[in-house]
């Protein structure tokens, strides 16, 4: 269960005023969850997922994953939970150039002290059907290819929470269907919690749950089983 | 447009500034030291030839130990191939003065008007030739010093009465020379005493030939010297000149006369400065290859940030062209800018900094006198320069700024088209050169030493040595990748991220580490030489016993009045070394002639053998060695000879080498017409670079111990006062023998090594300073990417910690691995420095405290740089870095 609890986000502006980015979201997400993020561009879909990754600290409010307080956890246990329990994709894949694409997701099991980061981003790879391709460099790989990669990284050490910054952004019509089946089955299989954020309502709508956010605040949230708004 | 263009130049300028700066810094630096390095060599090279010219005074010097026949001189006097000619004669004379018992021999040199070594005699007061003529005297500065001697008050004339004379002498304003008195005119300082070349005594007493002649000091029976010194006419060339020379002094069949060129004088005394200048040379060019490869990367990096921001302006309307020339113009424009501004500081640094510290006659009128011709050569050489470095800089970054992008989705993968107008080989080029800006710099570099350093072998040797180390640490830093991640190798996860993010940018890492490994080789060479320098100069003495007053050719009687003398003044006698001189005049049986017609070799081998058998050698006698020399070769006397009736003797390994002579020779002295035969045992290496006397043969004790021999005493006196006094007592009690005042040549000695370290260290501190510009340039560079990757890890569990020691550990590893190959490389330098320009056999010794202290600042450098920039990376928020475009 994810607690999102009154949480307000502020940055300081050049001009020396404060930008709300988030005002006064709560929320409580179920384990296993599939919500599509929505919004206009500067709503702040990126720094709620942020502050869900821990990599920020909200300016008020608090946010708990399965009781773990990740808006008061100190340093060293948000890495420890970021690297077990949290995976990332991202729209522009930030894959390593310099390594092979088994290596690329071999970080992210060395990171977080997985016992054998090998056969796990072998394993990872095969799940997403990069098999053949262990040894190839993302610049050997096409823009749907290096996705799934980032997506095989992402979920290498099985996490709780996949977090998602418009992983389709980048990609042709086909690649981008491709990827996002892949994602929905994938968290779907390991009972992870999913956050994609996206500009595109209609592949937002084939996620079971919604998060619509406008002008910083929540606009619409929707979970699947109840359909309720917030 | 014009004024788009102005305002948007503007703004790049500003919004670029860091990153321009560190390059155009980085460049000045390299242009500077250079620069300034070339005029260095430049001016010294001229000022060697000058000295040169000077030390023999013309083109050509014959030289006969009799009076040159005048059949010879007539002949030469009408020959059209020589313009002027000068005679100057030596010889010694007994001179006296006022409060001195017994007259002393000086070497005297009677001159011509005009007298070629003249200008480089400091005259006080300056007086003229006709003073000479009138019958007065220049006399040596030292040697008036000592015998409390000064110039007249007023000059002489023709009407000077005997009276007058005398009072004068009375007045040590005049010295006697055999049963003549001749007035002091000046006081002269001979600068040549001071100079790299000669460390000779020169004249003491100068005075006009015609004097000389009139007063029969210069007769046929006379001990002399006489020289001719010839400059050629202007269509005489000197293998000409030397050849007809040659045919000519044939025909008086005179084996004394000998010939001396210019080339001779030249190659014969400033060896040991042309190595200098070659070394100094190679180290400018190395700095200028290592700085500027820095420099082109900062700006081949800079150029491909700015692709996209030119499409943009593209996009909207601007033509292409000024949207190139936006981003090309202003790097041109700051490369030229360094590049003149670095010219500007090399000359102004070369002058205000290096050659004072060398010697004050580099300043002198060399610096001024380039003619219109030289100042177009030297104009149009550094413009070719400037427009190569230039173009080398910035063309890889300027291709690819002009590459267009592909948009089709099939050519997604190569991702950029270019110059689809060239063929395919020179698109090849075009791309090989677009992606490899060092190698490019290294080409330029390669061009670059045809244009404007005379060494150009050497500096392409350079260039071939750097680029292959460079070649070999990129390859290293690629290697680097199997201990990152996914290695199988147990390292903890800083140090494999470390290593992944030195494999991840090859050429900034290769480019980090070759400027710390350079630094710090010759920051600790140059600790190491200065060092070694001193002990050498030191060694066998302390400084409260390096001898300061030498007493040369002491006979046996006068041995205990000298020895009485200097311990009066508590003179601390350091050596007291017999001296036999003998002839050498056969080696396996063979005799000068006979042995000279077998020589196989160069000409000028051949002309340093037949010196070296000719001349009179200084014999003498040891048990044990001296600490500045080592066998090389054989035993130093074996304990049960061989051959009881054959004499063991040691030989220097270079006149062994010049001879030919090997262990088991056997060679012939003749000791004051009984010929001694010897045997060759052992060969000796001399550490020459000491304040003993060392000799090329070392006999046997037992063999000379009824020779006759003269004395050599050398003693050190701390008090000045002491020491004068003790030198006034050697030449009023003992006036015959010859005593030299040391402290001036061991301080010129000093000063001349003291400034000749001062300029490589301060190359050294120019590179180290470059070295950490472009450290910072190169982290600046690839902050963009480095901070993407760390943010990646951080999203990826990596915490604070991890960032930092990963970061720490990636800039401490270039340091470590730096350091190593720098002190690596420094032992490498030192043993050829060693061997090739301080001739010693054993490499430098290496100053364990220095390198330590060198190391240690690096690696602070590097905790550093990297605490600088995790702090920097850890203050932003990943997601915002990872949403940057690359």
């Amino acid at each position: 269960m994810i607690e999102i609890e009154n949480v307000t986000m502020e940055y300081p502006s050049p001009e020396g005023l404060r930008l709300r980015i988030l005002d006064s979201i709560t929320a409580n997400i179920p384990s296993g969850s599939q919500l599509g993020v929505v919004g206009r561009s500067g709503s702040g879909k990126t720094t709620l997922l942020s502050l869900l990754a821990g990599l920020e600290k909200p300016t008020t409010g608090s946010i708990r994953f399965n009781g773990f307080p990740v808006s008061t956890a100190g340093e060293s246990e948000l890495s420890r939970y970021r690297a077990r329990e949290v995976g990332f994709v991202y729209q522009n894949f930030q894959l390593l150039k310099h390594l092979t694409a088994q290596e690329n997701v071999q970080v992210a099991a060395e990171i977080a002290a997985h016992a054998n980061p090998r056969s796990a981003s072998q394993e990872a790879l095969d799940w997403v059907g990069l098999s053949t391709r262990l040894k190839h460099r993302p610049d050997q790989l096409s823009g749907g290819e290096q996705q799934r990669v980032s997506i095989a990284r992402a979920i290498v050490n099985k996490p709780k929470l996949l977090l998602c910054d418009e992983p389709t952004g980048n990609l042709d019509p086909q690649s981008a269907d491709q990827v996002f089946r892949l994602i929905s089955s994938l968290t779907a299989e390991l009972g992870t919690t999913l956050f994609l954020v996206t500009h595109d309502y209609a592949l937002a709508h084939q996620l079971a749950g919604r998060i619509e956010l406008e002008r910083g605040q929540l606009a619409r949230f929707q979970l699947a089983a109840e359909g309720s708004v917030t | 447009m014009r004024s788009w263009f102005w305002a948007s130049l503007g703004r790049e300028v500003r919004s670029s500034w860091k990153s321009l700066s560190l390059a155009t810094l980085s460049l000045f630096l390299a242009i500077t030291a250079m620069t300034s390095v070339l005029l260095l060599d430049s001016r010294l090279s001229q000022q060697t030839q000058r000295q040169a010219e000077l030390l023999l005074g013309g083109d050509v010097e014959i030289q006969d130990v009799r009076l040159l026949p005048e059949s010879l001189l007539e002949r030469i006097q009408s020959s059209d191939k020589v313009r002027s000619r000068t005679r100057v004669t030596s010889f010694i004379t007994l001179l006296g003065s006022a409060g001195v018992e017994r007259p002393r021999l000086v070497e005297t040199l009677a001159i011509d008007e005009f007298f070629p070594l003249g200008s480089s005699l400091k005259r006080t007061p300056a007086a003229s030739f006709e003073q000479l003529l009138l019958g007065g005297v220049w006399v040596e500065k030292s040697l008036a010093e000592t015998l409390d001697l000064r110039p007249v008050k007023t000059p002489v004339s023709n009407r000077i009465t005997d009276k007058n004379l005398q009072a004068l002498l009375a007045d040590k304003r005049a010295v006697r020379i055999g049963k003549r008195i001749f007035p002091i005119v000046s006081l002269v300082e001979n600068d040549q005493m001071r100079d790299f070349a000669s460390f000779a005594l020169g004249a003491r007493i100068y005075m006009a030939r015609e004097s000389a002649q009139k007063n029969k000091f210069i007769s046929a029976q006379s001990r002399i010297r006489d020289k001719l010194i010839l400059q050629y006419a202007k269509k005489t060339n000197a293998d000409e000149g030397k050849k007809w020379l040659q045919t000519e002094l044939e025909t008086f069949g005179s084996g004394s006369l000998s010939i001396k060129t210019k080339e001779d004088a030249l190659r014969n005394a400033f060896k040991p400065a042309r190595s200098l200048f070659l070394f100094y040379d190679a180290i400018g060019f190395a700095v200028l290859i290592l700085l500027g490869l820095g420099c082109s990367q900062g700006i081949s990096s800079y150029l491909s940030r700015k692709k996209s921001d030119a499409e943009i302006l593209n996009r909207l309307g601007a033509p292409r062209t000024q949207t190139a020339a936006l981003y090309v113009g202003n790097v041109v424009l700051l490369t030229l800018l360094a590049f003149a501004c670095g010219v500007w500081a090399g000359h102004f640094f070369c002058h205000v900094f290096l050659l004072p510290r060398l010697n004050l006659w580099a300043l002198g009128q060399v610096s001024e006198s380039h003619s219109l011709g030289q100042m177009s050569g030297l104009a149009l050489r550094f413009g070719i320069a400037g427009l190569l470095l230039t173009t080398s800089l910035v063309l890889p970054g300027a291709l690819r700024l002009l590459g267009e992008k592909k948009i089709s989705e099939k050519e997604e993968k190569s991702e950029e088209k270019n110059f689809y107008i060239f063929t395919k080989p020179i698109q090849k080029t075009i791309s090989l050169a677009r992606s490899s800006p060092d190698f490019l710099w290294i080409l330029a570099n390669f061009l670059l030493s045809f244009v404007i350093s005379k060494e150009t072998l050497l500096n392409c040797i350079i260039i071939l040595l750097l680029t292959l180390i460079y070649v070999a640490v990129r390859l290293a830093v690629r290697a680097v990748h199997r201990f990152g991640v996914g290695s199988p190798l147990k390292l903890p996860l800083p140090l494999r991220l470390a290593n992944s993010e030195i494999s991840s940018r090859p050429t900034q890492s290769a480019l980090c580490l070759m400027l710390f490994c350079l630094s710090v080789c010759l920051i600790v060479f140059l600790l190491d030489l200065r060092f070694n320098i001193e002990s050498q100069l030191t060694a066998g003495f302390n400084m409260k016993e390096r001898p300061n007053i030498f007493v040369l050719d002491a006979p046996p009687e006068n041995l205990k009045t000298v020895e009485k003398i200097l311990s009066k003044e508590n003179a601390v006698t350091v050596l007291n070394e017999k001296i036999t001189r003998a002839r050498l005049e056969s080696i396996n049986g063979k005799d000068s002639e006979s042995f000279l017609q077998n020589f196989e070799g160069q000409p000028e081998a051949k002309q340093n053998a037949q010196r070296l058998f000719n001349r009179e050698q200084n014999l003498t006698s040891r048990h044990e060695l001296s600490a500045d020399e080592t066998v090389v070769a054989g035993q130093f006397w074996s304990k049960s000879p061989a051959n009881a009736n054959l004499a063991e003797v040691s030989v220097e390994r270079g006149i062994a080498e010049t001879l030919r002579i090997q262990l088991g020779d056997k060679l012939v002295f003749n000791i004051q017409g009984v010929p001694v035969k010897v045997k060759v045992t052992s060969l000796r290496v001399v550490r020459w670079m000491n304040f003993r006397p060392n000799f090329l043969f070392i006999l046997h004790p037992s063999v000379l111990m009824d020779a006759p021999y003269s004395a050599l005493v050398a003693a050190h006196i701390q008090d000045p006062k002491g020491k004068s006094q003790a030198l006034s007592k050697l030449f009023q009690e003992l006036p015959g023998l010859t005593t030299i005042d040391a402290s001036e040549f061991s301080a010129a000695a000093n000063r001349l090594i003291q400034g000749a370290i001062d300029i490589v260290r301060t190359l050294g501190w120019i590179l180290f300073a470059g070295a950490l510009i472009n450290v910072c340039l190169t982290a600046w560079t690839s902050y963009t990417l480095r901070a993407q990757h760390f943010s990646l890890y951080r999203c990826l569990g990596a915490n604070n910690t991890v960032v930092m020691s990963a970061c720490v550990a990636e800039f401490l590893i270039l340091c470590v691995v730096g350091i190593g190959l720098g002190l690596a490389a420094s032992g490498v330098l030192s043993a050829l420095v060693a061997a090739f320009i301080l001739n010693a056999d054993d490499q430098l010794n290496n100053s364990f405290l220095p390198s330590v202290s060198v190391a240690a600042t690096l690696l602070c450098i590097g905790t550093a740089a990297g605490v600088l920039t995790a702090t920097l990376i850890l203050k932003q928020p990943p997601l915002k870095i990872l949403r940057q475009p690359s």
